[in-house]
């Protein structure tokens, strides 16, 4: 009969982990429904940047919602149009169609978001990776000094890298990057932390693996899981970063659109024209809200546990 | 105790330290060059010159920084290059009206968020948790400058006693703190408070999920304590420490959050000044402005620590054996 | 006079989890009488502590649900309450007052952020508003053996031992007729472990309170108890007094159970432990739900559940070959492929 219950539990199928995430994940509807979006704004981020950068793109989008006279190209005879068949949703006080700019305004937030978050996921992740098998006192030093950034509430240190520095698409991606480094750095930290006492860590240390390999092999991929959804979660705070800049001015600066400088200039004129801000807002509603969804999705696909 | 929060008060000093090298490190390297910006574009090389080591521009970085944290401790925050004025003296009355507009939104956010979280986690997986948690992500998804432009449609605009923006003053306390009148301050305050309100419902709501799953509870239900009082007296006071930490962090988001809402609204607070001295280039502002809001961050921070030992007793006894 | 205090009847308890149902407790019948001291023992996952919270009507629900049977509770006023039908007003009553329960851990029964003595008094407060509620917890501490000075203490200023006294003093405050113990000393040292027995043994006595005891552990049992009765897989397959279960075992489970423990009157044995696992609750055997850990399972007990058998008027068992049944007699050894 042992033999018997043996076989029942080895004729589960097996996956591998990222198999099984991605079925758990799958069966969160909400979960796929923003991936799903989030896929959508991708791909016209792809299309935007292939009509705009390239010479072929530019000859086959001519015309259309990615062609770049769209976005910058004012007519001042159509202003604040309210929905047509020329203009889908409408125009801004220049006369530029308003899904033009928005267009072209997921390319700028989605570069900007996604650059943001590889960047401090790749400082803060190497940071706390290294403290956290390191130990000892480079950990207490560089941990102290994670805590001073902490200390500055992020969009304030953001307003202080780009009050300075400008806002070069560089500097504005670094100054939305540096405040989420010390919460990766933690949260890797943390991961290692765990990982270096488990026993496959000592192991591998007895069959005489180096300390690089160690990091590479076993310890990186076993933090994956809470880096994946910090930064999900980043991201979406990356965008909302962004856009907050912009509007204050700080940020991506007109003729090129951006959402937070879209809803800087429907600041203007909103209380006769509220139409074109609230399309704008919505937008960014629509991405954040997906990714804060797909976030949470992920970490119940990842830790079933914490689902309650 | 009182030699813990000793001990607490004067770990601040490091952090304090670290974030004015930093703040200071960053605007050193800004690309112009303050003494032109003061004197404006029609000024000689000389003249330059001399407003530059007048400045002590051309001190080595360090003694410049040491200088400037010297004078800042005794409340010297510099001159603006802009009006020429004490920006001390700016920032410090301007900040009650930032505090008074953080504070109000920290009400609301607490208002709603810790109620309906609590219900939520106790009635979970109804109807009013699956309302209750899609509004509260719903909060936090929203750009607050965005929402704060739909109020001002939505609600300033057909409202009569609700204007669009600025701060009207219905008293003033000890000659300096203004209190707002109800209808200038409600919509900023909304406005700052749905993201605080929505993740202070999250946390409430898991916190609460978790700590009702714990043996203690079931213990006093064992003792025949009613539902009511099992989630008020044991559960909630169990699930606060996670959200007190939750509170305090927010608090640093609406003191940065308020900078956009203060901009939307024209309210007359830090946020704003800041935001009109950056484009003005105004050094001196912007770095006093980040290092106080800074410093205020992490003074509150402090007070959440300690406040944590009157919530839980076992934080109190670690406190008295460190 | 009718002297039963608790009389469970076919008592069923499943929990539904993602569409799956686990049977915890399936249709067990058990008497207690007044001042009696009733051993429940069986492997973790057999449903003992699902059966204790049935009695104390703290199934959780969702995901748990009572589907079928009684509870049937006698108090001393002859007031008879069916604990599975009755109002949820009438069970706060119950609770903490008639019918009070001890839980397995101590370390984390108590709430870590409430004084041990109000804990204690929160009880007496609630049943009893006549009484001085702390004159009684402060007693209540003094009589689990802890100083009453330490009453505005908390609970991480006390051990694991100390913990489950305090624990034994909430259960106690409001003597109950019935004390349900769960596993009360697995978490603690042996050295403890005597001392909480012997503790609760004179409090019992004391109080001349009912208890129901739940272990794994059969030492204990031949300790305080004056019945037994074993569980497996929701069910209870033996049953009688101290003496008969622990002399003159019947069930193959049973008598599996005595020989996993070592004894130093036959140091030349070698242990025999039950071969295989505890059933999955979600996919449990049929007929006999040993079937598949038995030495003696015949292909009978695949289809057949055996039925209640009386030995003597104290001692029952639910086992085919026990029985003597023709069917059993009659089938073959089950082959192991």
């Amino acid at each position: 009969m042992i033999k018997k219950d043996k076989k029942d539990a080895t004729s589960k199928t097996y996956r591998g982990p990222w198999a099984e995430l991605w079925h758990r994940l799958k069966k969160n509807r909400l979960s796929m429904l923003s991936l799903f979006i989030l896929a959508g704004f991708m791909v016209i981020s792809i299309i935007s940047f292939i009509a705009v950068e390239t010479s072929i793109g530019q000859k086959i989008f001519e015309g259309t919602v990615f062609d770049y006279q769209n976005v910058v190209g004012q007519n001042l005879k159509r202003t604040l149009e309210m929905p047509s068949s020329d203009h889908l949703l409408g125009t801004d006080s220049f006369g530029r169609d308003t899904l033009a700019r928005l267009v072209y305004g997921a390319r700028i937030s989605i570069t900007i978001g996604l650059s943001s978050v590889f960047t401090s996921v790749l400082i803060g992740g190497s940071i706390g990776a290294l403290v956290g098998y390191v130990g000892g006192r480079v950990d207490n030093i560089i941990m102290r000094m994670m805590d001073v950034f902490l200390a500055i509430p992020s969009i304030l240190l953001a307003i202080a890298i780009v009050s300075s520095l400008g806002s070069a698409l560089p500097f504005l991606i670094l100054a939305i990057a540096i405040p989420s480094i010390p919460g990766f750095a933690r949260i890797t930290r943390a991961a290692v932390m765990t990982i270096r006492e488990q026993e496959f860590i000592e192991a591998a240390n007895a069959i005489g693996a180096s300390n690089i390999r160690i990091v590479l092999k076993h310890i990186i991929p076993n933090s994956m899981a809470p880096l994946i959804i910090q930064s999900t979660l980043s991201i979406a705070g990356a965008i909302l970063s962004t856009a907050g800049l912009s509007f204050i001015g700080l940020g991506v600066k007109p003729p090129m659109s951006e959402w937070g400088n879209m809803l800087s200039e429907g600041k203007n004129f909103i209380t006769t024209d509220p139409f074109f801000s609230l399309i704008t807002g919505l937008t960014i509603v629509v991405v954040i809200l997906s990714l804060n969804i797909l976030g949470d999705g992920l970490r119940d696909a990842l830790d079933p546990k914490l689902k309650n | 105790m009182g030699s813990y929060i000793f001990k607490r008060v004067l770990a601040l000093v490091p952090i304090l330290i670290g974030v004015s090298f930093l703040v200071f490190t960053i605007m050193h390297l800004s690309p112009g060059d303050p003494a032109s910006l003061v004197l404006g574009e029609q000024a000689t090389a000389e003249q330059i010159a001399q407003k530059r080591e007048e400045m002590g521009l051309n001190d080595p970085f360090l003694v410049q920084y040491g200088n400037y944290v010297f004078k800042y401790v005794q409340g010297d925050f510099g001159q603006s290059y802009v009006s020429n004025r004490d920006v001390a003296t700016e920032i410090l009355s301007r900040f009650p009206n930032t505090v008074t507009l953080t504070i109000a939104s920290m009400i609301i956010a607490i208002g709603i968020a810790i109620p309906t979280g609590i219900i939520a986690a106790t009635k979970q997986y109804s109807i009013t948790d699956n309302v209750a948690t899609v509004l509260a992500l719903l909060g936090v998804s929203m750009p607050n400058f965005w929402l704060g432009l739909m109020l001002i449609i939505g609600i300033a605009v057909p409202v009569q006693f609700i204007p669009t923006g600025g701060m009207k003053v219905a008293y003033t306390l000890f000659g300096n703190i203004k209190i707002p009148t109800l209808g200038s301050i409600i919509l900023p305050a909304i406005t700052l408070g749905t993201g605080a309100a929505g993740i202070i419902m999250r946390m409430t709501r898991s916190s609460m999920l978790e700590v009702v799953r714990q043996d203690y509870i079931r213990t006093a239900r064992a003792k025949g304590v009613s539902e009511k009082v099992v989630i008020r007296k044991h559960a909630l006071s169990n699930a606060l420490i996670p959200i007190v930490t939750v509170v305090g962090l927010q608090f640093g988001y609406l003191l940065g959050g308020a900078v956009l809402t203060e901009s939307v609204f024209s309210w007359p607070g830090v946020g704003r000044y800041m935001v009109d001295s950056i484009k003005t280039r105004d050094m001196p502002v912007v770095i006093a402005g980040v290092i106080f809001m800074a410093s205020v961050f992490t003074i509150v921070n402090l007070f959440v620590d300690i406040l944590y030992a009157y919530i839980d007793p076992r934080i109190k006894a670690e406190y008295k054996k460190g | 006079m009718n002297d039963t205090l608790l009389d469970i009847k076919d008592l069923e308890v499943q929990y539904v989890v993602d569409g799956e149902i686990t049977r915890a407790v399936n249709g067990i019948n058990l008497k207690l009488k007044k001042g009696e001291v009733l051993g429940l023992v069986g492997e973790t996952g057999a449903g003992k502590t699902t059966t204790a919270l049935a009695i104390m009507g703290l199934i959780p629900n969702p995901p748990g649900k009572v589907t079928k049977g009684n509870i049937n509770f006698t108090n001393s006023e002859n007031m008879k309450i069916d604990i599975c039908n009755v109002n949820n007003k009438a069970l706060l009553d119950i609770r903490g007052s008639k019918i009070s329960m001890i839980f397995q851990d101590p370390m984390t029964s108590l709430n870590p952020v409430m004084s041990i003595g109000d804990q204690i008094k929160e009880g007496v407060e609630i049943h009893q508003p006549e009484v001085n509620a702390k004159e009684r917890a402060k007693e209540m501490l003094e009589l689990v053996g802890i100083p009453k000075e330490r009453f505005n203490e908390y609970p991480h200023q006390f051990s694991g031992g100390m913990k489950q006294r305090i624990i034994i003093a909430i259960a106690l405050a409001c003597t109950p007729e019935l004390l349900i113990a769960d596993e009360p000393t697995t978490a603690l040292d042996v050295t403890i472990q005597a001392q909480v027995l012997d503790m609760m043994k004179d409090l019992k006595i004391k109080f001349n309170t009912a208890m129901l005891m739940i272990t794994h552990d059969l030492g204990v049992i031949a300790k305080t108890c004056d019945n037994v009765a074993i569980m497996y897989a929701g069910e209870i397959i033996e049953y009688g007094t101290l003496r008969d279960v622990y002399k003159n075992t019947q069930h193959p489970y049973t008598m599996g159970l005595f020989n996993s423990i070592p004894s130093i009157d036959k140091v030349e044995k070698r242990l025999k432990p039950i071969k295989g696992l505890t059933p999955d609750a979600t996919n449990l055997p049929s007929g006999c739900k040993f079937h598949p850990r038995c030495e003696f399972a015949r292909e009978a007990c695949r289809e057949i559940a055996p039925k209640e058998y009386n030995l003597n008027e104290t001692h029952y068992t639910k086992c085919l070959k026990v029985e003597g049944c023709n069917e059993y007699k009659e089938s073959r050894v089950i082959d192991d492929e």
